[in-house]
């Protein structure tokens, strides 16, 4: 078996947008597009996109930290919205794991949507169906690009390389490694989707010197302290699930 | 069949091509799917040297520039009775609207072309620009920089002949410790987020100064919020500690700056604080004398058996007074509570710029990166390896935009010079064709005589002056050009001084202008100060009912409110619909190690009537005849813009051009050559750019690497194959110093603000003083600092009609510190009134933060547009609820003995944007002040759609 | 979560028709002696009217599809989905609930339309369900992922299909003392029922928080930008932008008119019949238009997921203040 996934490094990202406008760009005018804006040039300007890019910020003055934080569909295993889909429009393929959505077959009744733990599901109004990451099928598997250009928009564009697209079920590929070594983790594991996508923690790099170091030569060392911790799955166990 | 184009199998009606992105001055490759026409999608080149096929949500959008409905496509003339900024205009034709510039300009030729100002924003054609005027013969011209960055530019150039902004940077592959000073974003937008993300991935510490942490804050390591126009004393602070611990890299001080040099010190002569010289010869640094420790005496610096002396007193044979310029720095940060005293200015506490210091300097000493690169220097000397230390620091408009920038910015140059990381593997690396002399050589216009009717200028409007007399001031001293670049107040403005062009010229002050033409540049609105006042001073009348700033020419490509104000409106393309070049004339795509430039070449056809303003240079300076366009009869030698570009030379046989790449007649000849005829479809057929890599033995230490310089004089990069050495100590500012105290021959200052003026802030070594409206401001009633930064997926004013970047960023708010502003009673989102010393204010609405320094408030830069503008909806956030902070921004400032003075830095002629200090009420009204009045679109504009879908299937609608 | 009003007054009327229907058939299959003599007036009464109430639900339902005209696939995926589920048991019912009065006319032999009333009642209570676990199946929303959905469902639609048919009853100057009493008995049902919701959903502790929702940490956790300066659907779907104090004004409302006054209204029945008419009426437009107010509140108690990675997630320790200090330490987003 295979899954597909983006493995996203909150160590680079420096929240550029760059992955969500050219997701946008790529879709729109693809096989899964328009991706609709609303009064574009108006005063509200809604519109779809499949990616959006957050910020927190984290701690107190001056101990501050500032989160960026990409969030499109994860490409769950355990995909809830598809499951809940009334009509099959939404489905998880086979091979690859890519959860996607058949506009022709989807009636808009947005049911998938509230399933989805993430909020990784966009409604397009002037469609009346619901759209989402498609993880760029239609790049991935296109012969028509050369080689190293089939991997996901938004991978190829990120301009820190935050984004890394693999199969993360094959414990070789650069996405598990990174996973593994880098202490990758998943969005609400108790949710029970069980996502794909895998972030990578912020990891602060420190300077330890000491005393003697002004006398003697040793090499400044460099450690590379892992800063956010993962969270146990603990959270759901008490819910009066029917 | 499946046709196959760059690797790419196309489908029917698909097509690639590759140009230069121009969402931002970055100007990365990119390659762009077509189908029927129309773009299917916009990436990176990954061949291309600046961007590597990554490419950032402005240069992702670029489908929907070009889908606007600001989109400006008919030459407009204001209409009769209606009044500037009003956006009420006819419809004319090209003819028409040539005719009436060119009818303007000859007369203004003919009778005093000063009068004629050229001023141009955001563009990257300054070589073509510069020229042009130039050739018509005013000295008013200067594109952005003035008001940009020219702190940095000229703070590094005039210390190390290079500069980061985007004529270097850091070594990121192999740089261990990061110090980035000041950053948002930066020309070298995507050059940088490369860097950074391979610095989190081997491990380097990342530093960032910054009273904000956002963006590339982000993940960085430490985030030290200082207090701005303080990195000078924080600069200086780590300078201190370095020097204490001794960890500095002598050597490269010894061969690679003059330190070691010998500053004469007696009091009075046309000597002092210059160095000693042994011979009397007419160049200025060869001769240069250091302290041989070997023979006790003093000997000709940069002799190969020197042991020169850093610390000392020395006595001359003829008596005088020596001390190497190391020395006298040592003298000056040498107190014993001078950390203490840098802490308390900057806010961050001395144990932290100690650790920091220590954590640098360490790193810097013990982890020295060799690399087998043989190379000889200057003065023979040959060396098996080439070494350098992982520690690099990048710095821009945090430094920059403040009245003392240009010394905070010396201070980072001394700074790197001590650490020994300038042109080495690990540290700050230059782009070609940096390095240059320290000063350039090429000096501004100084002769008042020199403007002549229907006469070229004989020297650029711009420059790099090393001493008095290269400066643009007439008999009197007063300045020559309406901007006052390179006047007694602004010496070293080597961008000029745009900022100050409308203020200078509605107040006439040097003198009355006619006509001023502005490129690219919104200064009616956010590259403006006091933006409200500037407004008023565009709608200025005299006496007699008419402008005081008789015409204004705008070229624009959409709906700005710099358009609103125009008397004629030049429609622009856009850049997918054009040719241009980036060219090593100008500003180009070089990396560390590649001599390289790029083209643009049109892969849309032009929007309605608009047409390339470059064509339109060139069409104006056929139609007035001027020379190096046109023959010795007037009459037009290139037609088109691209025909210049292949054929133009500087002078004939110079065998240098706009493009270094394919020339000669059959292409194959780099850097140097006859014009090629097929050059275009060559850039063309190689993805749109050209680069050379420099072989290894010429890549580092090119200020003295012999093979380097020769090379570059080869190239023509360079005059002379001399070595370039750093100014430790900036005898150029003494020469200026000399001159205001009257001990220096030649032009001297005439005012007693002037020599002031001169006296204290051309200090040849590195200070920090408080930034000029500090000093003028009552920090207790304005106890805020106000800045602002750039925001990622927005270029200036350019994105508020892009339809998906206005979704991303469509109202900013003034930033500031959680627990400050809640002590003053103020919650996220209130309203409230933000008013400068000068009797400004504005009413805006606030988030709260703990990203931002206690003192501090911010926002993000530009986002605030004029109701209607842009044909956005009058309603839209922008205009409803975003604003401007340049509305409190003083353009002025009161000079002492009187008078107003233009905000900027006394060095360089910087605009000290980030000086503004303002104090914050809570408003009980939400709402925002000021509201202006909306502008109609224009009704040659497409209608804004309620409904956009963007595709190329034309069923999908 | 968002209201949608089409989705609520699907809930409403349908689960109204489908409790009338209820009624109709058991009174007619299981105690027939009660209906003798007005038998017809009852099936065709009753019988219209069940139908008239599912399908204006039905017809509702529409205005909630993006796209309409192929909402009959919605049926594929009955193996898993329960909204899937609920359209064809929403199909199997209407089928029944038309067929059963049509046997009636056409004269069908009464075995044959008690067969279909028991698979009527079937489909009924199995569209109750369904419709209940459609709601109750999205786990982390805990308003609706609990032991009284399903209850819920089905006693307000009981009691709701009760109330119209006791007033259509009355309507016809049939006033049966026994089914006032069932009413009364319903509706004080769902009274409590509905208070223990409320109260389960005040105390209802999703011990999560953005910290978890993010993987960080830190006890300060805050949303300085959505990625855009503007709503989106993920901004809008999920939350219905009411104050806490609204939420209770409303729930408090609801109570009144769904279940307080009907209740009032059942118990003071007058004898005489005119009267009892009004009274009657009453009570089932007070208990419609309760129930609209309160699925109404159901969908805006519904508290997703989501909502932690906008700070929209109404926290349960900032709303009860008892809590927040029990579980000082771990702080919750406030909106
Ligand atoms: N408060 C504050 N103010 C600042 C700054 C700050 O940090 N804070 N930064 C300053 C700095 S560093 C700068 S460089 C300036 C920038 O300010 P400007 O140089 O004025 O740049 P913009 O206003 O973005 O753009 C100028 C115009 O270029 C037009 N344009 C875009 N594309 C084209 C084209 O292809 N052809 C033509 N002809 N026109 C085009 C746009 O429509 C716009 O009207 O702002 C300065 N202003
Ligand atoms: N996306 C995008 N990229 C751009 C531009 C754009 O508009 N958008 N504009 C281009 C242009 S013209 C320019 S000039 C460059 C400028 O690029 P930057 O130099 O990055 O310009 P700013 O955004 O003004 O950033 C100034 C930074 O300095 C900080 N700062 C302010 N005062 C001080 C201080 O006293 N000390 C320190 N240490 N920091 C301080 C601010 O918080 C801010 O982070 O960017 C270029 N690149
Ligand atoms: S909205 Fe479309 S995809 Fe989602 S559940 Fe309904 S039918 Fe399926
Ligand atoms: S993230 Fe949401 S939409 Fe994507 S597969 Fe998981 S549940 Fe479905
Ligand atoms: S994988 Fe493709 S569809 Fe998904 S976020 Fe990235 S670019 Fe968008
Ligand atoms: S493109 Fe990369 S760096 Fe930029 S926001 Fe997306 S993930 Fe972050
Ligand atoms: S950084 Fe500038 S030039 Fe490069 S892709 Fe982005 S907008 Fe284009
Ligand atoms: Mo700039």
């Amino acid at each position: 078996m295979s899954q597909l996934a983006l493995v996203i490094d909150l160590n680079k990202c420096v929240g550029c947008h760059a992955c969500a406008t050219n997701c946008k760009a790529w879709n729109t005018a693809g096989e899964f597009g328009p991706l609709t804006d609303k009064e574009p040039y108006g005063k509200q300007p809604e519109g779809v996109w499949f990616n959006r890019v957050q910020t927190y910020e984290v701690g107190k003055y001056p101990k501050t930290e500032v989160i960026n934080f990409p969030k499109s569909c994860m490409h769950c295993k355990n995909a809830p919205c598809v499951e809940v889909c009334p009509t099959g429009a939404s489905y998880k393929r086979e091979e690859d794991g890519i959860v996607l959505v058949n506009y022709a077959d989807c009636i808009g009744c947005k049911y998938c949507s509230w399933a989805c733990p993430y909020g990784c599901r966009e409604f397009d109004e002037h469609d009346g169906v619901m759209k989402k990451c498609v993880l760029c099928v239609n790049r991935i598997y296109n012969e028509n690009l050369p080689e190293e250009e089939r991997k996901p928009a938004c991978v190829l564009a990120c301009p820190t390389r935050a984004r890394i697209f693999g199969d993360i079920d094959d414990p070789e590929s650069e996405a598990s490694r990174a996973i593994r070594e880098k202490h990758g983790y998943k969005l609400l594991p108790e949710a029970g989707a069980d996502p794909s996508t895998h972030y990578l923690p912020q990891r602060k790099v420190k300077v330890e010197l000491d005393e003697d170091e002004l006398y003697v030569k040793p090499l400044a060392i460099v450690t590379i302290e892992k800063k956010i911790t993962s969270y146990k799955e603990q959270i759901f166990d008490d819910f009066m699930s029917p | 069949m499946k046709k196959e184009k760059h690797g790419h199998l196309l489908e029917e009606g698909e097509d690639i091509q590759y140009t230069t992105c121009y969402m931002c001055a970055c100007r990365c490759g990119i390659k762009i799917t077509l189908k029927d026409g129309k773009i299917r999608y916009i990436q990176g080149n990954p061949a291309h040297p600046t961007n590597q096929g990554v490419i950032c949500a402005k240069g992702s959008s670029g489908i929907m520039k070009q889908l606007s409905p600001a989109r400006i496509t008919k030459p407009l003339l204001r209409k009769k009775n209606a009044q500037r900024g009003e956006a009420q205009f006819d419809e004319i034709t090209w003819d028409e609207a040539m005719d009436i510039l060119v009818t303007r300009l000859k007369k203004i030729r003919e009778e005093d072309p000063k009068k004629f100002a050229f001023f141009t924003g955001r563009d990257q054609m300054q070589a073509l620009t510069s020229y042009f005027a130039k050739q018509f013969g005013t000295p008013n011209f200067a594109a952005h920089g003035g008001f940009c960055s020219v702190n940095m530019a000229t703070g590094m150039i005039y210390s190390i002949g290079g500069s980061s902004w985007e004529f270097g940077g850091a070594d990121y592959e192999r740089t261990k410790y990061f110090l980035l000073f000041g950053v948002a974003e930066d020309h070298d937008s995507n050059p940088m987020k490369l860097g950074l993300g391979r610095m989190r991935e081997h491990g380097g510490k990342v530093v960032v100064i910054n009273p904000v942490r956002s963006g590339y804050g982000a993940i960085a390591d430490e985030w030290l919020p200082i207090k701005p126009g303080t990195d000078g004393a924080f600069i200086l602070g780590l300078i201190h500690v370095l020097l204490k611990n001794g960890l500095y890299d002598r050597d490269f001080l010894l061969s690679h700056t003059n330190a070691a040099y010998l500053v004469t010190l007696d009091e009075g002569g046309e000597d002092e604080g210059m160095f000693y010289l042994l011979h009397e010869r007419d160049m200025v640094n060869t001769q240069s004398t250091v302290w041989d420790r070997k023979t006790g005496g003093i000997r000709e610096a940069h002799l190969k058996d020197n042991d020169p002396a850093l610390l000392g007193e020395f006595k001359s044979c003829e008596g005088k007074t020596l001390k190497p310029a190391f020395q006298l720095l040592v003298e000056r940060v040498m107190e014993e509570d001078y950390l203490e005293k840098s802490a308390s200015i900057c806010g961050i506490p001395a144990k932290t710029i100690e650790r920091i210091a220590l954590e640098v300097g360490i790193t810097a000493r013990d982890n020295t990166v060799t690399l087998p690169i043989p190379w000889i220097d200057a003065w023979g000397n040959e060396h098996k390896t080439t070494t350098g230390h992982p520690v690099s620091v990048h710095a821009m408009r945090g430094l920059a935009a403040h009245s003392n920038g240009f010394q905070s910015v010396r201070a980072l140059s001394v700074l790197m010079m001590l650490l020994g990381i300038i042109d080495r593997p690990g540290g700050f690396r230059y782009k070609p064709p940096f390095p240059r002399p320290v000063p350039p050589c090429p000096k501004p216009v100084n002769k008042a005589d020199q403007i002549k009717p229907n006469t070229p200028l004989p020297a650029p409007e711009l420059g790099f002056p090393s001493m008095p007399e290269h400066l643009a001031v007439d008999e009197d001293g007063n300045p020559m050009r309406i901007d006052k670049a390179f006047s007694w107040e602004f010496p070293f403005t080597a961008h000029g001084m745009m900022q100050n062009v409308i203020t200078n010229a509605s107040k006439g002050d040097p003198y009355h202008i006619d006509t001023l033409l502005l490129f690219m540049s919104n200064m009616a609105w956010n590259s403006t100060m006091n933006t409200s006042g500037v407004m008023d001073m565009l709608r200025q009348k005299d006496k007699d009912g008419n402008y005081v700033i008789p015409f204004i020419a705008v070229s624009d490509a959409f709906f700005s409110e710099m358009v609103a104000f125009a008397d004629l409106v030049l429609p622009d393309t856009t850049y997918l619909e054009r040719h241009d070049v980036i060219s090593l004339l100008d500003r180009p795509i070089c990396d560390y190690s590649k001599a390289a430039d790029a083209i643009r070449h049109p892969i849309l056809p032009p929007k309605g009537d608009c047409r390339p303003f470059q064509q339109t240079i060139i069409d104006l300076a056929n139609a007035l005849g001027l020379p190096g366009f046109c023959d010795d009869n007037g009459k037009p030698v290139y037609k088109t813009y691209p025909e210049f570009i292949t054929n133009w030379m500087p002078s004939p046989g110079a065998n240098v051009g706009f493009l270094a790449g394919w020339r000669g007649a059959d292409g194959t000849k780099h850097m140097l050559g006859e014009p090629n005829p097929n050059q275009w479809e060559m850039y063309i057929k190689n993805k749109s750019f050209w680069e050379i890599q420099l072989e290894d033995s010429i890549k580092y230490n090119r200020t003295i690497n012999q093979g380097y310089l020769n090379w570059a004089q080869n190239m023509k990069l360079k005059r002379d194959n001399e070595p370039i050495i750093m100014h430790f100590y900036s005898e150029v500012m003494q020469r200026f110093r000399l001159a205001a105290k009257g001990q220096r021959k030649g032009r001297q200052p005439k005012t007693e603000a002037q020599k002031k003026r001169i006296l204290r802030f051309f200090d040849p070594l590195p200070f920090w003083y408080d930034p000029l409206e500090h000093e003028l401001t009552d920090k207790g009633k304005y106890n805020f600092y106000a800045i602002t930064q750039r925001p990622m997926p927005h270029y200036h004013s350019w994105d508020g009609q892009n339809a998906w970047l206005r979704q991303i960023m469509g109202q900013n708010f003034l930033y500031m510190n959680r627990a400050r502003a809640e002590e003053m009673g103020i919650n996220d989102l209130d309203w409230v009134w933000v008013e400068s010393p000068w009797g400004r204010k504005i009413k805006v609405q606030v988030k709260l933060s703990e990203a931002v320094q206690t003192d501090t408030v911010w926002t993000w830069n530009a986002m605030g547009k004029y109701p209607g503008a842009w044909n956005l909806d009058p309603e839209a956030h922008e205009a409803a609820k975003g604003f401007l902070l340049n509305h409190l921004i003083t353009e002025e400032l009161p000079q002492e003995g009187g008078g107003m003075i233009s905000n900027s830095d006394p060095v360089s002629g910087q605009a000290a944007w980030f000086d503004l200090k303002v104090r914050i009420s809570k408003s009980s009204e939400p709402g925002l002040y000021p509201v202006f009045k909306p502008i109609e679109p224009l009704p040659h504009m497409e209608k804004r759609p309620d409904i956009l879908r963007y595709t190329v299937d034309e069923r999908k609608k | 979560m968002r209201p949608e009003r089409s989705l609520v007054l699907l809930l409403v009327l349908a689960g109204a028709g489908q409790g009338i229907f209820v009624f109709l058939a058991v009174m007619d299959i299981f105690v027939p002696h009660l209906i003798d003599g007005v038998r017809p007036a009852v099936i065709y009464s009753l019988g219209a009217s069940s139908l008239a109430f599912t399908f204006a639900g039905m017809a509702a339902s529409l205005f909630h599809l993006g796209n309409p005209q192929r909402g009959w696939k919605a049926v594929l995926r009955w193996q898993s989905s329960w909204l899937s589920r609920e359209a064809v048991s929403m199909g199997l019912f209407s089928a029944a609930a038309a067929l059963y009065p049509l046997l009636y006319f056409i004269k069908a032999p009464g075995g044959i339309r008690a067969m279909v009333g028991i698979a009527g009642i079937c489909a009924a209570i199995a569209l109750y369900i369904s419709s209940a676990m459609l709601y109750a199946r999205i786990r982390f929303i805990r308003e609706w992922s609990n032991k009284l959905t399903i209850p819920n469902f089905i006693i307000f639609g009981l009691t709701s299909g009760g109330a119209v048919s006791y007033a259509i009853l009355c309507l016809m100057g049939i006033n049966y003392a026994a089914l006032r009493e069932i009413m009364i008995v319903l509706g004080a049902g769902s009274l409590i029922l509905k208070t223990f919701a409320f109260i389960f959903n005040k105390n209802v502790y999703v011990p999560t928080n953005i910290k978890n929702a993010l993987v960080m940490n830190d006890p300060n956790i805050r949303l300085m930008s959505t990625g855009t300066s503007y709503e989106h659907y993920n901004t809008k779907e999920y939350s219905s932008g009411l104050s806490d104090a609204q939420i209770r004004s409303i729930q408090i409302t609801s109570l009144f008119l769904a279940f307080i006054i009907p209740l009032i209204l059942w118990m003071a029945v007058p004898a005489r019949p005119d009267a009892a008419k009004i009274f009657a009426i009453l009570a089932a437009l007070s208990m419609i238009a309760g129930l609209l107010i309160e699925r109404r509140l159901f969908f805006i108690e519904g508290n997703h997921l989501q909502n932690l990675y906008y700070s929209r997630f109404r926290g349960n320790a900032a709303r009860n203040p008892l809590l927040s200090k029990a579980k000082k330490g771990t702080p919750v987003p406030v909106k």
